[in-house]
């Protein structure tokens, strides 16, 4: 099979970008593409794509599948990718692209602007004027089980209480403590994860959608906490900093011990549901 | 090109803090799903994160807890 001729990295859509938008893109100095070319506009009736030329040798499905394998070029290819976005962003509303998507030449993306229109122009003007906001929360599960088990409740009229008693080595007692240990660490985790539902309950009535991202392993890190939280929120603009509060707020009232709020980001997590 | 140290990464780059686990939440399960010409496909996409998870962390130094308020806002 030959190589095809050429290949066109899509980052992301906006509504026709007048002079002074491709003024804005053209301001990025120094700022390369995925490929290291100059970023371009395409523009099909209402729509412009931001896209870039790049060598279609090395951007097959098998050499994308390498390079995005390997850590390094895999950073570097999410930031440049994300630098072009975040500057599509600035211009007005915009639909992120998912990483790596390519087309084999103008052509086709145009067609794809023409063919899927009135889809596209309706998400756009869903995120007109909408940022998204990610929170984060992490919970201490065995401190959230302690601060339950010493809470007298009405379940639990007087706390769980210690026997006081000569220390007990039998097997059988062992067991019971064993058992007793299990519990006390399922019971932890499950107050964990009330956490941040807790947090993201609260989050959902002020934001137009929301998106639960997979959560982070913090034992990878070496982290105290469990992460109990990982969302993007799609919120009007302009109320970003109220949010930010509202989220450290209600992480706090939920028992989280760490909460990080990030954004304003180009609404990656809400680019492909224009109906949630 | 892979021989870029982060440092270097970080160095060109305008929002060097933007924690790549965050990033990677977003360019690699976020985003319009077409399909393109050359696109990898969702299967390959989380095989690309599963594999990643851990060398992930190693790049970034692990998931920083603290707030990451971008420059520019989308306007």
């Amino acid at each position: 099979m030959s190589p095809p001729a050429g290949a066109t990295w899509v980052y992301a859509l906006s509504g026709r970008l007048g002079q002074a938008g491709l003024d804005g893109l053209d301001g990025l100095d120094g700022l390369r593409g995925i490929g290291g070319g100059q970023v371009r506009a395409l523009t099909s009736g209402p729509l412009t794509a931001v896209v870039e030329s790049v060598d279609p040798g090395l951007f097959s499905a098998e050499k994308l599948q390498d390079r995005l394998t390997d850590p390094a070029d895999l950073e570097l290819v999410a930031r440049r990718h994300h630098d072009v976005v975040v500057a599509v962003a600035a211009l007005g509303a915009a639909l992120p692209f998912r990483l790596a998507t390519v087309y084999l030449s103008d052509e086709r993306v145009r067609t794809l602007l023409s063919e899927r229109c009135d889809e596209f122009c309706q998400a756009l003007g869903w995120l007109a004027d909408r940022t998204e906001c990610g929170v984060k929360a992490w919970a201490d599960a065995e401190a959230l089980n302690r601060a339950r088990t010493a809470q007298p409740s009405a379940r639990n009229p007087g706390g769980r209480t210690a026997r006081p008693g000569r220390a007990d080595h039998s097997g059988a007692a062992y067991l019971a403590r064993r058992r007793a240990e299990l519990a006390a660490r399922a019971e932890g985790q499950r107050l964990a994860a009330r956490c941040g539902e807790e947090i993201h309950a609260s989050l959902v009535p002020l934001a137009a959608a929301s998106r639960l991202h997979p959560l982070h392993d913090t034992r990878a890190t070496g982290e105290t906490g469990l992460q109990v939280l990982n969302a993007a929120y799609l919120i009007d603009s302009a109320s970003l900093p109220a949010f930010a509060e509202s989220a450290r707020t209600v992480a706090a009232r939920a028992g989280a011990c760490e909460v990080a709020v990030t954004g304003p980001w180009p609404a990656y997590s809400f680019a492909d549901q224009p109906d949630a | 090109m892979s021989a870029l140290t982060t440092g270097e990464l970080a160095a060109r780059t305008p929002h060097p803090h933007v924690a790549l686990v965050d990033l990677l939440d977003r360019v690699l399960a976020g985003g319009v799903v077409i399909a393109g010409d050359v696109t990898l496909s969702i299967a390959d996409v989380e095989l690309v994160r599963i594999s990643l998870r851990a060398l992930v962390h190693s790049v970034t130094g692990g998931i920083a807890a603290h707030d990451g308020f971008l420059p520019t806002a989308p306007t």
